[in-house]
Order: structure tokens, then sequence, then C-alpha cells
């Protein structure tokens, strides 16, 4: 856990944030080159295939990013630490980023391939509610009042949705599925032409790193955003410490024993002696 | 040919939704980090004698 939260600190930093840019710039035109040039187009399917390339790396991102926070999820609840908290959230909105792509370009494939944007298939019914469930953990985050419950209640979901994250990838296998079955991540060897898993490979690497970079910048808008927030929070309580406290001064005149009303000033301490 | 519409709608939709997240990103680090230092500068302003 502590080599997690150096290798965390040093990519999270300004320096670390600008290398991963700069990378994930590189590697993302690599991979376009490799997919739209260097591939060849499929044998069936034509160009279309070279969604394929953009499809599976979001696929595999938003599992990656949903395993981050399934993992970050248990150290939170094991340790109670906050930055666990914070990398939660930031891996869940880039992997609701990522399920979203993932299911538009999908569509985007389905249309000339299926004839049909969409259909209740397994294992896009599953990747909708993959979608929902981490919209739902997104929600729950603005719902809650409090930071300590707003992280355990996150955490709750962050490991309970992930079981959704094999049922997604598993569900071309257990059910009748118009998705065709895994070529990589299967038992045995990919059935998949060289040229063609490069291409892929070189995808999910330059999305890894995309993802690297999403997450070191969301996290840097947390702290600007928890800094500016605790700033407003000191210059309202700077305020009303200056500010007299009127409730004193503007009470009622309590009726003395003897009958007679107390001038207000004689009641007891204002808010500018105070 | 026409399937080609489809793989540029795709990259397009790529690029403009990380493109697009990414610079949401940033907006909202410029607009926090503005947020912070006027209200540091205007709570410096206010403890100072005479104001």
């Amino acid at each position: 856990m502590r080599l997690a939260e150096r290798t965390m600190a040093r990519l999270t930093d300004r320096r670390g944030e600008r290398v991963l840019a700069v990378a994930a710039l590189v590697g993302l035109a690599v991979s376009a080159v490799l997919s739209l040039v260097v591939a060849p187009p499929d044998a069936v399917q034509g160009q279309v295939q070279r969604l394929m390339y953009v499809h599976v790396p979001a696929a595999w991102l938003a599992y990656l990013a949903f395993g981050v926070v399934f993992v970050v999820s248990v150290a939170y609840l094991k340790g109670g630490r906050t930055r666990w908290d914070r990398l939660g959230a930031a891996s869940a909105e880039v992997g609701v980023l990522f399920t979203a792509l993932t299911i538009v370009l999908g569509a985007l494939w389905g249309r000339p391939v299926w004839g049909t944007w969409w259909t209740w298939d397994p294992r896009l019914t599953t990747t909708a509610v993959l979608l929902l469930i981490y919209l739902g953990y997104l929600a729950l985050r603005q719902m809650a009042d409090s930071p300590a419950r707003r992280a355990r209640w996150s955490a709750v979901v962050g490991v309970v949705g992930f079981v959704d994250v094999p049922i997604v990838h598993m569900s071309v296998t257990w059910w009748r599925s118009l998705h065709q079955a895994p070529t990589v991540l299967r038992p045995g060897a990919p059935t998949i032409a060289g040229s063609m898993l490069a291409a892929l490979l070189a995808g999910v690497v330059a999305f890894t790193i995309l993802y690297a970079y999403l997450v070191a910048l969301r996290l840097r808008v947390g702290r600007l955003e928890e800094r500016a927030d605790s700033e407003a929070l000191s210059a309202r309580i700077s305020g009303q410490a200056a500010r007299p406290r009127p409730a004193i001064e503007q009470a009622p005149p309590r009726p003395a024993l003897d009958g007679q009303a107390r001038p207000v000033g004689a009641q007891g301490r204002t808010g500018s002696d105070a | 040919m026409r399937d080609l519409g489809y793989v540029v709608a795709g990259y397009l939709v790529t690029v403009v939704a990380l493109g697009g997240y990414v610079l949401r990103l940033h907006a909202r680090a410029r607009r926090a980090r503005r947020r912070a230092a006027a209200l540091s500068d205007r709570r410096a302003r206010t403890a100072r004698p005479g104001h």
C-alpha cells in the first residue's frame, strides 16, 4: 500500500501530470496510425471493423477504472484514509466516461454490422447496468451530507457495484449473445491477426496512459475545489466573528423581578464585548 | 464507403468526448484556483487593521 501511495503521489504532482499528458498524446497518435493506416480492413466487416481499436480499449479501461474503484473502496473501508476515497471518486468518473463511450461506439459499430443501434443483448444490457451503477455511485457522492458518510457509502457501492464487471465480461460466454465472444482475453491464443492485435494493444496502452492522466487531473481538480471550499468556510467564519451578535442585542426585554423592564444593555454581554 | 462514415463518426465521438472532458477539468481547476485566490485575498484584506 505504501508503494501504491508513493506512485500515486509521484504521478499526480504537476510534473507527473505533464509527463502523462505528453505520453498519452504520443500513444494516441501511434495508436491512430496503427489502427487507421497499418492494420488491414477486416475480411468480412470491411472498414467499419476499425471501430474495434477504440471500442475495445474503451471497454477495457472501464473495467480497469472500476477495478481501481473496487480496490480503493476496500482500502478505504479497511483503513479509512481519505485519499482512497478521492481516488475512487476520480476513477469512477473516468470509468463512467469510458463506459458511455463504449456504448456509443458499440452502437456505431452495431448499426452497419447488426442492422440496429441497440438491442437488449446480454452484453449490451449488462454494460448499460454497469453505467447506471456507477452513475448512481457519482449521484450518491453528491447526496451524502457529511464527507465521512459519503466516503463510507461510496466505498460500499464501489465494492458491490464491481460484481457487474465480471458479469459483463462473461455475458457473451454464459448467455446466447449477438455480441462476438472474446478474441484476446480468452483461454488459449488470441483469435486475431498479428497486425490487428498490435493496433489493438497500442490502443489499450494509449488509453491506459490517458486514464492515468485523467485521474491525475481529476484528483488535482478535487484538491483545488476542496481548497476553495475551505477558503470559503474560513471567510464565512471570520466574517461572522467580526460582526456583532444581533441575537442578544435584539432580544426582547425580560421583565425584572420587581415587574420593571430592564434596559437592553443590562441583560448581559453583547457580541461587541464578547 | 458508407461504412467509413461510421468509423469517422466513432473516432470523432472519441476525440470530442475525451478532449471535452480534459477541457472541462482544466476549466474547473482554473475556476477553483481563482475562487480560492479571491477568497484568501479578501480574507487577508479584511484581517488587516483599518478595514
